[in-house]
């Protein structure tokens, strides 16, 4: 069949799937007889249920406020607005929130590429090291503080 | 030999040549009473490695460009022909030839749409100043002291942007689904993730459908991207054990 279109350049034709897509639809979508499921899905069963698991973490929420700490607003004009949206971001706040799944299409093809198919298993591993470390604010502070008082101490000594 | 099945479809439907599936194994077809299973010789338990993924659907989605087909889950693999026959093409019969002329000459396209990260908290600030102005405030103070003002922030700017993204999924759902038979929302992977669609559509339906997908990219360019993939089996529409949809 031949599909005639109009030239758009900010679209080609529907493209064939990648493997992220492949493996979100194909071990999930169509018809199936549970007892004819044969397949080793060492790593890709984690891997899909994982894709399911909406975390709403601190480690969450720090990441938005970094990402959005990180934004240049100069060109911006929004800081001139008045406060005309205040109630109502306040009222949806208080509601349920999806967090952050970073890369999860990324993640998949690393787990899945890279030539060496040996690898899946070891997943569930890599997850957990890539998780940022806790940071504890009142421990460094302390630290911080006191190093400098104590120089502040030499110093009116001397 | 245990067979890996792809899908099945009419008998008198024409095989591509030369189509190889999975461990780059010849695709071939078990017919019975009219119906036929697109098969190909496997292991007793295949491997999910990413050539056999791949495999699966390329070999589905090159049958899709000229014929109707139901397509199987990855990793159904019955121990022999017989058992093909019977358990599938004779069991699922009057489910498997109903569906097949539901979804007769029909495709499926799925759309994806994702903001770029920048681009979509930049416009969360645009359309909330107080949060504009609790970054300034938390600007103001040591990273390590404001630890739980800046989780709270960063649970405001979650909330908008999920409230936004919703907003904006259902205008793009809204511009899309009036084309298509039927449509299934799929899962969206991340905040930034804001529709995710699976769409039937009637093959002549296609040229009008891949026009409103253009106007959606070119509306929605400078917030996130589309992407666009297809034609598909209709993975998304096809079901064993469901009764009738309401679009057949």
């Amino acid at each position: 069949m031949t599909v005639t279109q109009s030239p758009n350049r900010y679209l080609e034709r529907p493209a064939p799937s990648s493997l992220a897509d492949v493996v979100e639809i194909i071990l999930d979508k169509g018809l199936v007889i549970d007892i004819y499921i044969r397949v080793s899905l060492v790593g890709i069963e984690l891997l899909t249920i994982d894709a399911r698991i909406v975390v709403a973490s601190v480690d969450t929420y720090l990441r938005f406020a970094e990402a959005v700490n990180r934004l240049d607003l100069k060109d911006d004009d929004t800081s001139g607005l008045p406060e005309l949206m205040g109630d109502l971001t306040e009222r949806g706040a208080k509601g349920k929130t999806s967090g952050a799944l970073e890369g999860v299409g990324e993640k998949v093809s690393s787990l899945l590429g890279g030539g060496d198919d040996d690898e899946d298993d070891e997943d569930s591993d890599e997850d957990e090291q890539k998780r940022p470390p806790r940071k504890r604010p009142s421990s460094s502070t302390r630290k911080r503080s006191s190093s400098s008082s104590s120089r502040t101490r030499k110093k009116a000594e001397s | 030999m245990p067979f890996h099945v792809y899908g099945v479809w009419r008998a008198d439907a024409v095989l591509p040549d030369g189509l190889e599936g999975l461990y780059d194994t010849p695709v071939t077809t078990v017919a019975e009473d009219g119906l036929a299973a697109l098969v190909s010789e496997c292991p007793e338990t295949p491997t999910a490695r990413r050539a056999e993924l791949m495999a699966h659907a390329r070999v589905l989605e090159k049958v899709i460009e000229t014929e109707t087909v139901l397509p199987m889950q990855f990793g159904m693999c019955m121990p022999d022909e017989q058992t093909v026959r019977h358990d599938l093409l004779v069991t699922y019969r009057p489910r498997l030839a109903t569906q097949l002329s539901q979804l007769d000459g029909t495709v499926q396209l799925t759309v994806k749409v994702v903001y770029r990260e920048d681009d979509a908290l930049r416009e969360v600030l645009h359309r909330s100043p107080r949060l504009v102005q609790m970054r300034e405030r938390l600007a103001s103070i040591p990273p390590a002291a404001a630890h739980f003002k800046r989780a709270d922030f960063g649970q405001e700017i979650a909330a908008e942007l999920e409230r936004m993204g919703s907003r904006d999924g259902a205008e793009i759902l809204g511009a899309l689904a009036p084309l298509a038979l039927a449509h299934a929302e799929e899962r969206l992977l991340s905040p930034y993730h804001i529709l995710n669609t699976a769409f039937l559509v009637r093959r002549e339906e296609r040229p009008r459908f891949d026009e409103a997908v253009g106007k959606v990219a070119q509306q929605w360019q400078e917030l996130g991207t589309v992407r666009y993939l297809g034609p598909q089996p209709p993975y998304s529409f096809v079901d064993l054990e469901a009764g009738d949809p309401a679009w057949a």
